[in-house]
């Protein structure tokens, strides 16, 4: 009521134009609404798999009263949500001061209009340089797509929900052929039109070459894990950053919940145009809480920690900061670590963020034909492609059982940072029951007050997993060019980490810490080549 | 030979590395909540723009519409006050050239037609502002309007004519210290924008000529654009 006074104080020629804004209702009764009629099976199916009721009072539809009642009080009616029980109306703000008045309105929160797009078209060309296909060959073998098709895993029978800018010509490319073919394409549907528009294959290509990160395959040619799954497509974003695709995105979330999803992958984020950096807490913008949601219904949501390492917000955006969402960093595969775009974390309550990495730069299969890009958005896909094939083989995890597992499958667990997270997940934890761990890489030498920390010149040999307790860890691929890097990080007593670093080791003798420059109590956390140790100081 | 170990080590704090750092992130320092940005409690930056005098039915000098035109730039700092509402101030400096029309009848300054004839006016401008925001954003300056007034002092006025004599020379005449010019004068401004870019308004209330010298006003109006520099 404030805002809207606000408004109309300071701007009187908003009183009578027309503005979208969404009504929060008190309240909602289940008015005979039947979950086996309104959801697809496979959502019923993946509540019951993890545990849910089959439905809650967020899935129960919005009071048709409180609807009928507004509608005419409005210009239009654009959308209700069930999650957050409101309906999203284009109203001027005088009309808005009466609705505030009506006893089952709750609040209302302003929301920015939208615009439309156009399509273009193209050739496809399937030819590839050196480069794009070595990187191709990374952004999966990294992941362990060699454990996965030895093990037969295709992320089969998982429903995969994308949530983009647009999918230009992701109904011609070739490298969604197969699933087209075996009807793997549930639904599609277009949340920045009106109406139930279904054409999602115009406008921006980002969405094409995401898809293809998660399941893309020419011939024999992977570019994706995924290639075996299901997918839902929904257009939401309009290259504007307006607040009205934080709604899409939770109207696709709806939606995607309700045809079936088990992940959503989002390669999107919002950050200095619309919020603080203090507010990506997880709980403050609207895009987070509705991802916490979509968890909370059983879907693994993914989404891309962000670009902003290099430029002057450097954290993770929005939902990437959701404590619910798997936020995924970047990794160059020119060094094999944290790429400068990749954004950075904690979150601004000090949680972990971006809890594992992927490749940021990647070959994809995009309208026109294969090209190298870079960005989050790619390692997003690559990881949510890695999810179903996870899924697929323990279908009996809730998805935030299979969340906690993904991170254990990092390369760097136990050890993390907020550049990586985890780091890069390992297909072989999920595949090979009988892995090895690794031995010991370095020797901690403690004299008086110094910590010396000794890589050893040759890493050879391993210990069977039951001797080693907090420092075990399991044998990864080896980074890009084979290198191995030093990572280590301080850690307060609260679990928080206050500085973190990588070196390149070149010398045994990598690091020495003095113990009297930390006061208080701190953790020293090293990581070398697939090994972790904690240290008190 | 303590000395040197001294310095050495006080160089080598708190760790000492043998190895190539790639990454170096520091949490903590990294916390510290801003004051200073787009949209934090102060916001301070320059400006450059440019605009064109207008004419409006009350004026009775015409100016030469695109040659004649203003140049300013300046700084400007912005506080917030809520998430709506902004105060601030800008200092700018300021070149306005008017191109004079010589159609007859010609009265500014004199009856007297040239080939070409212009005033330049060199300013000092302070100004004051209140800011209206309209939308949802981070720290980003967003969509806003602004409305303020503002004082010129008019640091440099010089006229000058140029005209061809019986040699087909050029004469370029320069008159400085114009006695029959306001030193002072002032103003409202309006401004409305999107981030950096800019549309200003500008609207003089004051005569630019002394009252005594009866002679008709230049243009009061002038519109232009303006890019922040952020």
């Amino acid at each position: 009521m404030i805002l809207i006074s606000g408004l109309l104080f300071f701007f009187p020629l908003i009183a009578e134009s027309q503005q979208q804004w969404m009504v929060y209702f008190k309240d909602k009764q289940r008015n005979g609404f039947n979950p086996y009629e309104y959801f697809d099976i496979k959502t019923i199916e993946r509540r019951i798999r993890t545990g849910l009721q089959v439905d809650d009072p967020s899935d129960w539809p919005v009071n048709d009263a409180y609807v009928d009642e507004i509608t005419p009080m409005v210009m239009e009616v654009i959308f209700t949500s069930r999650w957050f029980n409101s309906v999203v109306v284009k109203a001027t703000s005088m009309q808005m001061v009466r609705i505030m008045e009506l006893s089952f309105v709750l609040d209302a929160e302003y929301v920015e209009p939208s615009a439309l797009q156009v399509a273009g078209y193209y050739e496809y060309d399937t030819t590839m340089d050196f480069e794009q296909e070595k990187v191709l060959k990374g952004q999966l073998s990294t992941l362990g797509v060699d454990a996965w098709q030895k093990a037969g895993i295709s992320g089969k029978g998982i429903r995969i929900a994308i949530f983009d800018v647009g999918f230009d010509h992701a109904d011609k490319v070739p490298a969604f052929d197969q699933i087209r073919k075996e009807n793997r394409l549930i639904a599609t549907r277009d949340f920045t039109k009106r109406g139930n528009s279904e054409n999602v294959y115009y406008g921006n290509g980002h969405g094409t070459q995401v898809w293809s990160c998660i399941a893309g395959k020419i011939g024999d040619l992977q570019i994706g894990l995924a290639t075996g799954a299901e997918f839902l497509l929904a257009k939401t974003e309009k290259n504007s950053e307006k607040f009205s695709e934080e709604l899409n995105w939770l109207a696709a979330s709806e939606w995607a919940d309700k045809n079936g999803a088990d992940i959503i992958n989002s390669s999107l984020g919002y950050t200095f145009k619309r919020y603080f950096n203090w507010q990506m807490d997880g709980r403050t913008s609207f895009i987070s809480r509705a991802a916490n949601i979509a968890a909370r219904k059983g879907m693994l949501v993914v989404n891309a920690a962000g670009n902003e390492g290099s430029g002057k917000w450097h954290y993770v955006g929005a939902p990437a900061d959701a404590d619910s969402v798997l936020s995924v960093g970047g990794i160059n595969p020119a060094t094999g670590y944290h790429t400068s775009f990749s954004s950075y974390g904690p979150t601004s309550d000090k949680r972990m963020k971006p809890n594992v990495s992927a490749y940021g730069h990647v070959t994809t299969a995009a309208p026109a034909g294969f090209t190298s890009t870079q960005g989050t958005s790619y390692s997003s896909p690559l990881v949510a492609g890695f999810a179903a094939c996870a899924w697929q083989t323990n279908r009996s995890l809730t998805n935030m059982q299979l969340f906690q597992e993904i991170e254990k499958s990092g390369n760097l667990y136990p050890y993390f940072d907020y550049a990586h997270g985890y780091g890069v997940p390992q297909a072989a934890y999920f595949t090979d029951s009988n892995r090895m761990f690794v031995a010991p890489t370095f020797e901690l030498i403690e004299n008086n007050d110094t910590l010396r920390i000794i890589v050893k010149s040759e890493l050879s040999g391993s210990v069977p997993p039951e001797l080693i307790t907090d420092n075990e860890s399991f044998t990864g691929n080896p980074t890009a060019e084979g290198i191995n890097y030093f990572y280590y990080n301080i850690m307060d007593a609260a679990g928080v980490i206050e500085s973190y670093f990588v070196l390149n080791v070149t010398q045994p003798e990598v690091l020495t810490i003095y113990r009297n420059d930390f006061p208080g109590e701190k953790t020293l956390n090293i990581h070398y080549a697939g090994y972790s140790m904690k240290v008190k100081l | 030979m303590k000395k040197i170990l001294f310095i050495v080590l006080l160089f080598v704090s708190t760790h000492a590395f043998a190895q190539e750092i790639l990454l170096e992130q520091n949490v903590k320092a990294d916390s510290i909540r801003p004051s200073r940005g787009q949209n934090l409690k102060n916001f301070t930056h320059f400006y450059i723009g440019f605009g064109f005098p207008m004419h409006t039915n009350e004026d009775v000098t015409y100016t030469k519409f695109g040659s004649s035109i203003s140049f300013d730039f300046g700084i400007r700092y912005k506080r917030k006050l809520t998430s709506f509402l902004a105060s601030g101030f800008d200092l700018g400096i300021g070149v306005s050239t008017y191109n004079l029309s010589q159609d007859v009848p010609k009265t500014v300054p004199d009856s007297v037609s040239n080939d070409k004839e212009k005033f330049r006016i060199s300013t000092l401008s302070p100004s004051v502002y209140l800011r209206f925001n309209v939308g949802r954003r981070g720290n980003y300056v967003g969509n806003f309007l602004d409305l303020g007034a503002y004082g010129s002092w008019n640091m440099r006025k010089l006229h000058f004519t140029i005209n061809k004599n019986e040699f087909d020379e050029k004469v370029r005449v320069e008159t400085t210290r114009l006695g029959y010019m306001e030193n002072l004068s002032y103003g409202f401004l309006a401004r409305t924008g999107s981030n950096r870019y800019v549309v200003t308004a500008k609207y003089r209330m004051s005569d630019i000529f002394k009252s005594s010298y009866a002679i008709p006003e230049l243009p009061r109006l002038t519109i232009g654009v303006e890019v922040g520099l952020f």
